[in-house]
């Protein structure tokens, strides 16, 4: 039988997603002994399409970017949006920096804003987070190997926050996005005393009004950039 | 004028393309360096309030996440006017050697030892991470526990091991170093320290192997910048910047990294997205000058810790007045450098000291402006930010450690190129030396494209008259 091919892949991106992949140490050489895996930072490239599976990591801010997407679409069975970047745009989305601005500074760049990989060609899967939370790859990576789609997270990182019995932010006063943002990072920033920011994007039933409302009561002033609203949502020049 | 293009360029962070310009007999003229992308950081950080932004521009680079965070913290701490308790300094110089451990070792063994191991001219499809397991497994093994080690460092101080903006903030680092993962840590410096010295045995052993590559690849005098401490040792967080000259002459000691803009000056050319900093005293494009572990060994005299200083003592052998001039032994520093770092995780955690529980300070927006300077492990690192009268940005300048190398990336693919590159055609042996050269700075693209642009490797190559007579794209 022929080796599963799979091929990862990043546009605009700072390649964190990758490097989280590589932090599989210790189980790493077996995926790297056991299928094809294509790369360009890791040097082999060019040798594999089609892919059974590809992973595409980062934005697409430039035409060259989805030039590269529409290929690797075109070659691959499975496609995968790794991270916040391919998933929501990423954080570029916190502000629409002006295009005019930055094509004259640098004429012929051709940037346009941040956006997810969705927008351009079908996405069979998601695993969010910035960056990607690696145990949750090494488990969408084997269900997609036997041909499953695993359910994403419906709960909350303010459930996962729970079970961890850390003391709740927004009772303190702060800002916290845990009670929309989808669940699945371990609640790993208010366990750390900072407050959720969103980067797994919001879960299915964001109750955002109600949220807001809560802050509201606490006297928790909100800056209109603090917002979820814009995650996922894109806008072209 | 012929020219040849490499694109993309392989096993780096980032992507890049290459071009070769040749004579009217085909001799070769100049090679250029291209980084192709843009992503707008700088840009899109204004109006953010001061305290997002380690959080925000950590995700310039997957890579080396850490320094950004603090010469971001670091221009934050100013802008809060606070001093950092003597804990959390300690705290982020801890995760900042992980840091510099885990990225040391990925350009090393991930990236680069294909080249070294399996040879420059061997069977491109197995000249990877891939072919390195096969052929040397105990050896891939050992690189792979080596970042994990510098991973885990990180992890068990922030709870992750990318992006922890989280835990370093303005004032300091969110929470103390636990006892329990105090002692984790330590117990697994021995063999963490066994790993690195048996590579940098077998690095030292196989380098006569490597006598041309030594001359050939980027061996020239430049100046050399970097961070010092007080008494002129090793240092990656703070202290001063020492310039040295071509001949290991202290050209300038003591300068203070928050007049960066005093020394540094940054030229543009219209072929690159990326800025060309050289030191002003000497003027463009006199004024090239070399950051990363090359640099920071030919800066200083000692490392201090006394595993370090000894291979320091062997490695200045390979130059003369104390400075090492071959753009390949950049391979030999940072091995030292890992090695350095694991000593000073050990020495830091013996310290009881570590355990500080008082690591953060807090304060409100004082002032409007501030400076963070590292050396992360490419090089000296810049975060410039002013704010407005409510703490959001209003300008944000950076230069990354892979900029500050931007001039002497072309002289030294200019040199290989004139070295290797004979007449129209080209042979993938031609293209991997060119890369190979590019791979031992481990420039990172992510990072130097904060503000500019996406590139992997293509070899052009234009005749005198422009007309494109070959091109090698890598894939």
């Amino acid at each position: 039988m022929d080796k599963i091919r799979v091929g990862i892949f990043n546009l605009s991106s700072c390649e964190g997603c990758l490097v989280q992949i590589l932090n599989l140490e210790d189980i790493l050489l077996n995926i790297l002994k056991t299928f094809e895996v294509e790369c360009r930072v890791l040097g082999t490239i060019g040798k594999s399409e089609p892919y059974d599976i590809a992973f595409v990591e980062g934005s697409v801010m430039s035409i060259e970017d989805e030039m590269e997407l529409k290929k690797i679409r075109g070659a691959s069975r499975i496609l995968v949006a790794l991270g916040e970047c391919a998933c929501h745009g990423g954080n570029f989305l916190v502000k629409d920096f002006d295009v005019d601005e930055i094509n004259e500074m640098f004429p012929g760049s051709q940037k346009w804003y941040s956006h997810p990989i969705e927008r351009y060609v079908r996405v069979d899967y998601r695993i969010p987070g910035c960056p990607i939370d690696k145990e949750e790859f090494f488990t969408v990576f084997k269900s997609l190997l036997l041909e499953k789609f695993p359910e994403q997270a419906s709960f909350t990182v303010c459930s996962e926050c729970i079970l961890k019995e850390n003391s709740c932010l927004i009772e303190k006063g702060v800002a916290c996005m845990g009670p929309i943002t989808r669940g699945g990072c371990k609640a790993i920033c208010p366990t750390f005393n900072r407050e959720c920011y969103g980067c797994r994007g919001l879960n299915d039933d964001a109750n955002i009004d109600g949220l807001l409302h809560t802050f509201k009561e606490k006297g928790i002033s909100i800056q209109p950039y603090m917002l979820p609203s814009k995650k996922g949502e894109v806008k072209r020049s | 004028m012929k020219e040849v293009v490499i694109d993309p360029v392989t096993r780096i962070e980032g992507h890049a393309k290459v071009t070769i310009f040749l004579d009217e007999d085909d001799t070769v003229k100049e090679a250029r360096f291209h980084v192709t992308d843009f992503r707008g950081f700088e840009k899109f950080c204004e109006g953010r309030p001061y305290y997002e932004m380690p959080s925000l521009t950590a995700r310039t680079c997957g890579i080396c996440p850490v320094s950004h965070l603090l010469a971001s913290a670091k221009a934050c701490d100013q802008i809060a006017s606070v001093e950092v308790p003597e804990g959390g300094e300690r705290l982020r110089r801890l995760m900042h050697f992980g840091q510099i451990i885990q990225s040391h070792a990925l350009n090393f063994f991930y990236l680069s030892s294909p080249d070294l191991l399996l040879g420059m001219d061997s069977e491109p499809s197995k000249r990877n991470i891939f072919g390195l397991i096969k052929e040397h497994p105990e050896f891939a093994r050992r690189g792979i526990m080596l970042r994990k080690f510098g991973q885990q460092i990180i992890e068990r101080l922030s709870g992750k091991r990318i992006h922890s903006g989280e835990w370093i903030v303005p004032g300091g680092v969110r929470t103390p170093l636990t006892k329990e993962k105090c002692e984790m840590i330590l117990n697994e410096t021995p063999e963490a320290l066994k790993m690195i010295q048996k590579t940098l045995d077998e690095f030292k052993n196989r380098i006569d192997k490597f006598r041309e590559e030594i001359e050939n690849f980027g061996n020239f005098p430049t100046y050399y910048l970097g961070l010092v401490s007080k008494d002129g040792l090793l240092e990656h967080y703070d202290g001063f910047i020492r310039v040295v000259g071509p001949k290991g002459e202290i050209v300038a000691d003591k300068l203070d990294p928050k007049k960066y803009f005093e020394y540094i000056g940054e030229a543009v050319e219209p072929w690159s997205y990326m800025k060309f900093p050289y030191y002003k005293p000497v003027g463009y494009p006199m004024g090239v000058y070399r950051v990363g572990p090359l640099a920071r060994l030919n800066i200083v005299t000692k490392c201090g810790t006394p595993y370090a200083d000894k291979e320091l003592r062997e490695y200045k052998k390979f130059g003369e007045n104390g400075v090492v001039e071959s753009t390949f032994l950049y391979h030999y520093a940072r091995l030292i450098e890992i090695l350095y770092s694991i000593e000073k995780v050990k020495e830091m955690l013996e310290d009881q000291k570590v355990l500080d529980e008082n690591v953060q300070a807090k304060s409100y927006t004082c002032r409007s402006e501030g400076i963070g300077v590292a050396e992360a492990p490419r090089g000296t690192l810049i975060h410039h930010y002013k704010v407005d009268r409510d703490g959001k940005i209003t300008w944000a300048n950076m230069i990354i450690a892979t900029e500050n190398n931007n001039l002497a990336y072309n002289m030294a693919i200019t040199q290989v190129a004139k070295k290797y590159v004979r007449g129209k055609r080209l042979t993938e042996g031609i293209l991997n030396r060119v890369e190979a050269v590019i791979r031992a700075f481990d420039p990172c693209l992510s990072c130097a494209t904060h503000a500019w642009g996406e590139m992997p490797l293509t070899i052009h190559l234009y005749d005198h008259r422009g007309r494109e007579v070959d091109r090698l794209i890598q894939d």
